[in-house]
């Protein structure tokens, strides 16, 4: 429970022939943490197995597929692929996945074929429809000797009066055909080919912008046939981009749980075909260096040579002075949730205490402690027991371990004789030990006295861990120093106040020397830090304020809304309002704020007595890396 | 009757706590913007950065100790 899982070092030689077979065992034994191999002189690192470049390759296909389609492999159910595929298998899927891309490639080329063929319908569409408003025959549009046209349009409802006056200064012959439509003014114009550019002239400073009429070269008829025609046909081609819709949703249904799967084993594959990369190796043998749990040592071994056939050579090196050793914490299954506090902040070297059942004791005694009030405890109870049955993973982790701080908030808000900020219900005075509201002075002795008692937990494993990383004297003036410390600032305060009867000067000898065993203990820096002890221990008042805070907020609320009940039927609503939205909110606080002081507690003060940290994280083979 | 000492009393406890809390706010600004920054790097920052931001909280509290010593001593007296 103190310590981390107890492990072992692993170290498997053998030939590369057999490789590929310990790389399967290994991968579906979940339990060996590999150590990479670091390219030296001697020892290079392996490569790839042979079939690894032609599974990325799939791989690569799968994942552009599924970002395509808009599947999303992370959302697979059963994540645990073991791969284990044999050449056959692989070579289906990539039969399989190359037909799946060659249909949505397809699919995805109609699509645009059918949307360009849209776009290109509806500017005929647009055109027909304002050809069919000028009134003019489409057959007038085609190739004259002696004249010419130009058709155009204009922004705003223009009078074309004017422009036509301005054209006569220039020429007379020509005949001009106009039109409104949506607010913009339409323009076929037939003249002489000869004044050609004065009237081009003419329409460019009036802001024409042509438009292209060179597409209905040559057809007949009116207009509105052709409208009618060009409607029919986008009908038509909307129909077919339904059908290739429909085709490619039809195609991601059917394969949705093949890509997911087969994403899935080829990672799996994947990794193993990329674990040489971690080996060492020459050029017949390979070695692997990792760890693994102690209690796992003697099935793991038997399960490698039984696989190997007795080819593989295995043993187990000394653990040498300061390695680093992967770290999986071993808690309780009740303290696990706590270990996610750990893992926000670093995780413990392999010789340090595992702090995470002293956070399992302390974390919901000083959250209850500063929300301590019955009401919000069991709202908060009733919140992270529903979550509870929706967050699972990291984050669930969490909510368990909040579970334990809203059940202690119920019981400090018994304690404390608090409900929903009331100190009485129905004219009846809830018991209590210790008024929050009334009695802050006492309150504010509580928190520091729990202060005092918190960091000398911390002093003492601080002590237990220096003791077994450097003996009884790192330890004794590192750690017990500063407990002498205390009490020497303790035997003055008491002496001054009269209640020992004792020589003032007594205390400031044992003070004196705590300075001395700090300075031997941690050198200049203890001296600077020597104020921090009572700053830290101070520090825990925040236990009475923060909880302090969320009282007087809740008698706030619970005031003002009392008064608005007795003013009336809007009295009544605005009071039920306040009440609800007011702790609605000061839930909200009392979630975030004792969460976060609690918290920063440990981290700050409590952790820096006796904790280092900057353990590396347990990651056996074959389990992703989440991080 | 609340004479003007009591006045004093009052204003130095406020001045204490207003004061701290004005450089809580100082601190945790710079903190604060420094984490977001380091959280827009790296996701998983959150939570060292939310630890982080709230450490000068002490010094509000201290105010708020301060605060009550104030009441306590002087009102005594």
């Amino acid at each position: 429970m103190f310590k981390p899982e107890r492990m072992s070092k692993l170290t498997v030689i053998g030939p590369k022939t057999v490789m590929d077979v310990v790389i399967n065992k290994l991968y579906s034994l979940k339990i060996y943490h590999i150590v990479d191999h670091k390219k030296t002189e001697e020892l290079d690192i392996g490569s790839p197995l042979a079939q690894g470049g032609d599974i990325s390759d799939i791989l690569i296909k799968i994942r552009a597929l599924c970002t395509n389609m808009g599947i999303d492999p992370a959302k697979n159910e059963k994540k645990a692929a073991e791969g284990n595929l044999t050449q056959k298998e692989i070579d289906s899927i990539r039969r399989r996945v190359e037909k799946v891309h060659a249909e949505f490639d397809r699919s995805m080329e109609n699509m645009k074929a059918a949307d360009e063929n849209m776009r290109k319908l509806d500017e005929k569409r647009i055109l027909f429809e304002r050809l069919r408003l000028l009134g003019v025959d489409i057959d007038s549009f085609t190739d004259y000797s002696t004249l010419s046209y130009i058709v155009g349009i204009m922004e705003n409802v223009k009078d074309i009066g004017e422009l036509k006056r301005e054209l006569n200064k220039k020429t007379s012959k020509y005949e001009i055909y106009h039109a409104y439509c949506e607010g913009k003014t339409i323009i076929a114009i037939f003249f002489d080919v000869e004044k050609k550019n004065d009237i081009a002239d003419v329409l460019a400073r009036r802001g024409l912008s042509e438009i292209d009429v060179s597409g209905i070269k040559g057809l007949k008829g009116d207009a509105w046939k052709h409208l009618s025609a060009a409607k029919e046909e986008m009908g038509r081609w909307a129909k077919e981009k339904k059908a290739i819709e429909s085709a490619i949703s039809g195609l991601k249904k059917n394969e949705r749980d093949f890509l997911i799967d087969a994403e899935a084993s080829l990672s799996a594959e994947a990794e193993k075909a990329e674990a040489p990369l971690r080996f060492a190796s020459t050029e017949k043998t390979f070695v692997i260096r990792g760890w693994i749990p102690t209690k796992k040592m003697k099935s793991v071994t038997d399960d490698l040579d039984d696989i190997a056939k007795g080819r593989i050579h295995l043993f187990s090196e000394e653990v040498k002075k300061d390695e680093d050793i992967p770290i999986k914490l071993k808690n309780p299954r009740m303290i696990e949730p706590f270990e996610f506090f750990m893992d926000m902040y670093t995780l413990p070297k392999y010789k340090e205490i595992d702090p995470t059942f002293l956070m399992f004791l302390t974390f919901p005694l000083f959250y209850g402690f500063m929300l301590g009030d019955v009401g919000y405890g069991i709202v908060t109870l009733v919140l992270f027991l529903y979550l509870r049955t929706k967050i699972k993973g990291d984050m669930g982790r969490l909510v368990n371990a909040m579970i334990f701080g809203s059940i202690s908030a119920i019981i400090f808000g018994c304690l404390f004789g608090e409900f929903f900020g009331f100190e009485e219900l129905g004219g009846y005075e809830l018991m209590h030990v210790l008024s929050r509201y009334e009695q802050m002075n006492e309150l504010m002795y509580v928190a520091i006295a729990i202060g005092v008692v918190h960091i000398n937990i911390g002093l003492l494993v601080g002590f237990y861990n220096e003791l077994r990383a450097h003996g009884f004297r790192t330890a004794f003036f590192e750690k017990i120093s500063w407990m002498v410390l205390e009490a020497g600032v303790a035997v003055i305060a008491l002496t001054y106040m009269g209640y020992v009867p004792l020589q003032k000067w007594v205390g400031f000898v044992i003070v004196a020397l705590s300075i001395i065993m700090i300075y031997m203990g941690e050198g200049a820096k203890g001296i600077v830090e020597l104020p921090s002890i009572f700053s830290q221990t101070l520090s825990y008042a925040r236990l009475m304020a923060v909880g302090l805070a969320s009282v007087i907020l809740a008698v706030v609320i619970n005031d003002l809304s009392g008064e608005l009940f007795h003013a009336g039927i809007g009295g009544i609503i605005g009071g039920t309002i306040l009440l609800v939205v007011g702790h609605v909110i000061n839930i909200g606080l009392g979630l975030i704020s004792p969460f976060l002081h609690s918290l920063r507690l440990h981290y700050v003060e409590f952790f820096t007595k006796f904790y280092h940290g900057g353990g590396m994280r347990y990651v056996p083979f074959g389990t992703r890396d989440e991080q | 009757m609340a004479g003007i000492e009591t006045g004093l009393i009052a204003l130095s406890a406020g001045i204490a706590i207003s004061v701290t809390a004005i450089a809580t706010a100082i601190a945790e600004k710079q903190i604060g913007a420094a984490a977001v920054g380091a959280m827009a790097e790296k996701e998983g920052l959150f939570g060292k950065g939310l630890i982080l931001t709230v450490i000068p909280e002490t010094i509000v509290i201290f105010g708020l100790v301060v605060a009550i010593l104030i009441i306590g001593i002087a009102g005594a007296a």
